[in-house]
């Protein structure tokens, strides 16, 4: 099993551990729940060494990326993020991506899950293209996230006087004599303020720790996957294997304000075209909440309209932490995407009403002006 | 720590204690560390259900997945514990007292021979750790 550069530091501080698409993860250090309190009330530090981080080099690296991602990179700045994905010609998912510009070069941040197939996808895609390298820096670099209210005490810690608040998803590179090469970007996938941080893998235990120390007094714990999972279901971000798959397009996921129509060309835009002129997806992604308390709806588990009949299916669910009730999301016919509507989840042969809310069920309150 | 003296296990983790005519079940405190003791929701059996033992007798759910709980000993469900609908994290903080999940009349009494005595059932969870 792969193992990130902070396997060791995860095994001595009592991480139960987790096979996660073949890598060894901190699957919670004290409890999923406990965790993912602590990082809505101060902050949270997330291994994310087994995300796929690729680099894309060359004079056409930006075209490239342009053509590759339905996101407008040709005219973005130096220095911004863009929430992206990885389309096949049919407008399908391959992966849901960030897109970070930088001034030569464009880094592609992947799932793990989908890490090969993205980087094969990647390749093949640029040796047509021509004049782009790619390079696979998943091995060579590390990274984790820091988020959370607090999160600046431990960026603080991490990046001393370097550090430099940044508007949402927009990223800094710091290097120079005598300094540790770091990257450090607004971004993140627990609906909290924070940062991701990536640095050079023989690099990353020291900065790890560093962060662990620093955010520890203001109440800054260390989480794993499972409270990164829950998280990310308040904040109602997408889980690809969940609300994205391959044969998902980023419409049916509630996700087309990523999507830069006005770009000539991308992979799989005809067909995205196509498909909203063809009046929008016949599926939806939707956000739901049960109405009573009782059993947590899962993934897989069938959703009916009110009349009982067959409505789509859920693709996650959990008792919210935050909120105490049993919230999830659900890919139903468009028809009954609008919030309010009625549904009914079918959870071990019985039928528990639930409604449709409005994205995102947990918003955090802003303490300073924040560009979003 | 030891499991408790008077009560007998299978090996899917449930425990079984006598008590007048009828049988107490409920799940093992090693069941619940290996849930990490976070239980979001327990859905015990309906009064008056008939259950052979190894039938799923109810449902256990923490964070991340739901599991099955068997019934250790065949009969009549006599008795469901309801306090488990508001409550569920009562079965990690007292899973051999107020997290019990329903008492069983038995239709074979015969059956108690089966279960596995304190000191077996801790020998083979000992033997389950990972090592």
């Amino acid at each position: 099993m792969r193992r990130t550069a902070l396997y060791a530091w995860h095994a001595s501080h009592g991480a139960t551990m987790t096979d996660f698409n073949g890598w060894s993860m901190p699957l919670y250090y004290f409890g999923i729940t406990t965790e993912h309190l602590a990082t809505r009330k101060a902050g949270g530090l997330f291994d994310l060494g087994h995300m796929g981080r690729i680099l894309l080099r060359g004079p056409r690296a930006h075209a490239f990326a342009d053509y590759l991602t339905p996101a407008p990179i040709a005219g973005a700045e130096a220095g911004t993020v863009h929430y992206s994905f990885l389309l096949d010609e049919s407008g399908c998912t391959i992966d849901d991506i960030t897109v970070y510009v930088a001034p030569e070069t464009v880094m592609l941040v992947v799932n793990a899950g989908n890490y090969d197939r993205a980087l094969a996808w990647v390749t093949e895609q640029a040796k047509a293209f021509g004049e782009v390298e790619v390079e696979d820096r998943t091995f060579s670099w590390g990274m984790f996230a820091v988020q959370g209210p607090a999160h600046e005490t431990a960026m603080q810690a991490l990046l001393g006087e370097d550090f430099e608040v940044l508007p949402y998803y927009r990223f800094r590179w710091l290097e120079g004599a005598g300094r540790v090469p770091v990257l450090y970007s607004a971004t993140g996938y627990t609906g909290e303020a924070g940062y991701e941080v990536y640095a050079p893998v023989d690099q990353i235990s020291a900065l790890w720790e560093g962060a662990v120390a620093g955010g520890a007094p203001a109440g800054i714990v260390p989480a794993g996957l499972g409270a990164r999972d829950s998280l990310r279901l308040e904040a109602a971000m997408p889980l690809y294997g969940h609300e994205l798959s391959g044969d998902t397009t980023p419409l049916e996921a509630g996700l087309g304000r990523f999507i830069a129509w006005e770009k000539p060309s991308f992979i799989g835009r005809e067909a995205l075209l196509r498909a909203r002129e063809e009046g929008g997806p016949a599926w939806r992604v939707v956000a739901f909440e049960m109405l009573q308390r009782g059993p947590v709806a899962r993934q897989g588990y069938p959703v009916m309209d009110e009349t009982g009949a067959p409505a789509g299916v859920v693709t996650s669910g959990i008792l919210s932490p935050t909120l105490q009730k049993v919230i999830g999301m659900a890919r139903v016919r468009s028809a009954l995407s609008a919030v309010g509507t009625p549904l009914q989840v079918e959870i071990r042969g019985r039928l528990h009403p639930a409604r449709v809310v409005k994205k995102p069920f947990y918003k955090r309150s802003r303490s300073h002006a924040e560009s979003v | 720590m030891p499991s408790p003296s008077d009560v007998r296990f299978v090996k899917s983790h449930e425990w079984a204690r006598r008590e007048g005519g009828l049988v107490v079940v409920g799940i093992s405190a090693y069941a619940v560390e290996q849930l990490n003791k976070e239980i979001v929701y327990v859905e015990p059996p309906q009064k008056g259900r008939t259950l052979k033992a190894g039938d799923v007798l109810g449902v256990v759910e923490a964070v991340k997945a739901a599991s099955d709980i068997y019934a250790p000993v065949s009969g009549r469900v006599a008795e469901s514990n309801e306090a488990l609908a508001q409550n569920p994290s009562l079965v990690a903080e007292d899973p051999y007292g107020a997290g019990w999940i329903a008492k069983i009349e038995p239709s074979d009494p015969s059956e108690w021979e089966n279960l596995l005595s304190p000191e077996d059932y801790d020998s083979f969870t000992a033997s389950e750790e990972p090592h």
